[in-house]
């Protein structure tokens, strides 16, 4: 089993198990709050459906031959935006639904012409969480997902650009950990809560051919072929960090 | 409050590795290597492009509908030289390797061997024992011969060394064959391959070897025997040979192939006799007997040719307007006077017929003069010829484009500012004109013999010329070309590859047949395509 499948297993694993392996504890009764009231976690109070905006940064080592004409490194660094509610809450687990964007756009040359890359990634996923006291959440999460990628290249032979547009899946499998760093409302039941979350994970992607063309122009009636760069597969190891709002 | 700084800590610790995670890794050299360095070449299946800074070359078969299929084939470092085969069939790269070599893994210098048709591909690689850059190939696409050239400069260099590699054999120890040219002070300026020759013992082909003052022999079929040198004077005086012309003789014997090696601004023809080597401790079965003949006048050039008198070495002689015809066996010269200073001669006996006792006729042109003579070298009382029949141009020729069959007929007598152009049908005895509006334009002709295309680089016409009626038939590109190169289709049919000037490499791909804009396919940014 390669490293990439392993990692990918042990998440979607993580994420299934934390929600089941929390279930079977016992709910914190009133008599141990009594008892451990610093050190034992509050039970949360929040209404469900909760919902959950993030805005943050998703960046990503893609080690594919296929970055390399955009990009004089392995990084791609995007925008993260992720939405969706709170589903479900049992105790100290919750599971919550997401939809998120993440978008980059890496520049660069190759070969000495300009090149660039833009990614957008559509998904949704399945967020598990386990609240470890008032203040902190560990989660697991499992996002499939589409992606676009946009390639362009600027040819000095011709006025427009070289353009390659494609699709291709991904999968993101990460866990992390959430701090709230601000709350309206009171401490037992607040109102909304806002988070600092960091995650660390693999991201499992299909490649993309990169097929490039001239960009269609109605005024140039000529045929044109295209030429092959090589393949991007978009996955690798990711991290994001994130400001979490939960209202 | 220490919570609140160790919670800061941390999410500044998580931001810098956010941030910083996308910095790893490098990528591949090839990306960074400016497009430059192309060399082009026309194959019989494709057009070759060698990228020396990507370190391949990159070959362009072309499918039915006129889209090609890019093929990358990688090269050893230090690219040297590179030729096709006369018939397209496969692309020589010399390459010198890592120089020097300090590691294991550093490359060897060596000659690939890369497949010219429809579908690309690395064929062999011989090994090299030295880092040298000339490369000549065979006409016949049988040898190449690697020499040292002005290029190379080792801290110690051996200037008569060659490695001859006989392209139909795999890689080997005794291929390619390397030796030390026998010197007397000389250098390899030009090497000529001989067809194949009726020698004492055998018939077997000769590679000439040219030096600034004499002529080695070396037998392609045993290589390893080493050169056997012919000294051009006896007497200290330096001369240089700047011609060879081979005559195998009578078929039937093998005792009567001759060369004649025309000296630089020398009335003198040196003809070697091969003849058959009775020394015991001779190396070789044959023996070069030299003899000097003399023409009117410094030739500017010879061939051997076939009169009703016999075989006669002919060399024009521009100075005196006139064509000596020089007995082999006896040096009994006969001049033919010219009506101008004809510099280059070419025997088209193969399309236009001979006399009946088998007399060549010769082709006459001049750089210098606008006119062209057919020249029938048969005999009439009182004359060592037959006829003189001349054709004036309206400008002199500077080159002379073969025609294949079926249009062989034909030749494409180019003037000197590649802006008119002659077509010449030998059998008619006629001279069309066809007239560019740019200078310097470069003509190719189809391996079909059915068209010839013609562009002037640098700028973004290109024409179709019908050899079978003359008609042009012209296209504006919309870009600056540089080269075209007209290769068999996939599955059949011929198409044009018109190789664009700007960006990285462009190609625009027409039907060979039936050349239209609209069926044609145009591609960009090649060099950046089909990497690794």
């Amino acid at each position: 089993m390669s490293a990439r499948s392993f990692l990918g297993a042990a998440a979607l694993v993580a994420t299934i198990a934390l929600p089941l392996s929390a279930r079977a504890e016992p709910p914190p009764s009133a008599e141990i709050t009594l008892k451990s009231d610093v050190a034992a976690p509050r039970k949360p109070s929040f209404h469900v459906p909760e919902i959950n905006l993030a805005l943050g940064f998703r960046a990503m080592v893609m080690p594919s031959a296929g970055l390399d004409p955009y990009a004089s490194d392995n990084g791609v660094l995007q925008l993260s935006l992720v939405a969706g509610p709170t589903l479900l809450q049992m105790g100290r687990v919750s599971i919550a639904a997401l939809g998120e964007w993440n978008f980059g756009v890496r520049e660069s040359t190759a070969r000495n012409d300009a090149t660039s890359l833009t990614l957008h990634r559509l998904g949704v996923g399945l967020e598990s969480r386990f609240q470890l006291g008032s203040r902190l959440m560990l989660f697991a999460k499992l996002a499939p997902a589409a992606v676009n990628l946009r390639g362009t290249i600027m040819d000095p032979g011709i006025s427009r650009p070289l353009v390659s547009r494609s699709w291709s899946w991904a999968l993101d499998t990460t866990a992390g950990v959430g701090v709230v760093f601000a709350r309206t409302g009171s401490r037992e039941a607040p109102t909304s809560r806002f988070w600092f979350t960091g995650e660390l994970g693999y991201g499992f992607a299909g490649q993309s051919d990169m097929i490039y063309a001239p960009e269609a122009d109605p005024a140039d009636p000529r045929k044109y072929g295209s030429i092959m760069l090589p393949g991007l597969r978009p996955s690798g190891a990711l991290a994001r960090l994130a400001l979490l709002v939960s209202f | 409050m220490n919570n609140d700084i160790s919670l800061r800590r941390c999410l500044t610790a998580a931001c810098l590795f956010t941030v910083a995670l996308p910095a790893c890794g490098d990528r591949d050299a090839v990306w960074s290597a400016a497009p430059t360095l192309i060399t082009s070449h026309g194959l019989a299946g494709a057009a070759a492009f060698v990228d020396v800074n990507a370190g391949r070359v990159l070959l362009t078969p072309v499918a039915q509908d006129l889209t090609i299929s890019p093929v990358s084939v990688p090269m050893r470092r230090g690219f040297a030289s590179s030729q096709a085969t006369p018939d397209g069939s496969a692309l020589l790269v010399l390459a010198r390797g890592d120089v020097p070599r300090q590691k294991a893994d550093d490359q060897k210098p060596g000659l690939a061997m890369i497949d010219g048709g429809a579908t690309p591909h690395l064929l062999r690689t011989y090994d090299i024992s030295d880092p040298l850059s000339g490369l000549a190939i065979d006409p016949e696409g049988h040898f190449a011969v690697i020499y040292p050239s002005a290029a190379d400069s080792s801290f110690v260099a051996n200037p008569n060394e060659l490695a001859i590699v006989d392209l139909a054999q795999p890689p080997g120890l005794a291929n390619p064959t390397s030796l030390t040219l026998r010197s007397f002070g000389g250098r390899p300026e030009a090497l000529v391959f001989t067809p194949t020759l009726g020698l004492p013992g055998a018939a077997r082909r000769l590679l000439v070897v040219l030096t600034d003052r004499d002529v080695g022999l070396i037998d392609l079929s045993q290589p390893e025997k080493g050169d056997v040198t012919v000294r051009l004077s006896s007497t200290g005086d330096r001369v240089t040979p700047v011609q060879v012309a081979v005559s195998d003789g009578d078929p039937a014997r093998d005792d009567d192939a001759r060369l004649a090696i025309r000296l630089a601004g020398d009335p003198s023809v040196i003809l070697v006799d091969l003849v058959k080597s009775t020394a015991s401790d001779s190396l070789h079965d044959f023996k070069p007997t030299p003899n000097v003949v003399l023409a009117s006048g410094p030739p500017s050039d010879v061939a051997f040719v076939n009169t009703d008198g016999g075989l006669r070495l002919a060399a024009l002689v521009p100075s005196k307007q006139s064509l000596s015809l020089i007995d082999p066996a006896t040096g009994v010269s006969k001049d033919v006077l010219l009506d101008a200073p004809y510099e280059h001669l070419s025997l088209v006996t193969g399309v236009v017929g001979g006399s009946a006792s088998g007399a060549d006729v010769a082709l006459l042109w001049s750089a210098s003069s606008p006119y062209i003579s057919f020249v029938a070298l048969g005999s009439t009382a009182g004359k060592p010829y037959k006829s003189v029949e001349r054709l004036q141009l309206e400008q002199p020729v500077a080159r002379v484009i073969n025609v294949p069959a079926p249009n062989d007929r034909l030749k494409i007598l180019a003037a000197a500012d590649g802006r008119a152009f002659f077509v010449l049908d030998l059998i008619a005895r006629t001279a069309s004109p066809i007239l560019s509006s740019a200078y310097g334009v470069q003509v190719t002709v189809s391996a079909d013999g059915q068209r010839s295309w013609l562009l002037a680089p640098g700028g973004s016409d290109l024409a179709a010329l019908s050899l079978f009626n003359l008609h042009p038939q012209n296209f504006t590109l919309g870009s600056p070309l540089q080269d075209a190169f007209e290769v068999s289709r996939l599955g059949g049919g011929r198409a044009l590859i018109a190789v664009h000037s700007d960006g990285d490499l462009g190609l625009t791909v027409l039907d060979g047949e039936h050349p239209s804009l609209e069926t044609a396919v145009q591609y960009r940014g090649l060099l950046l395509g089909s990497l690794r």
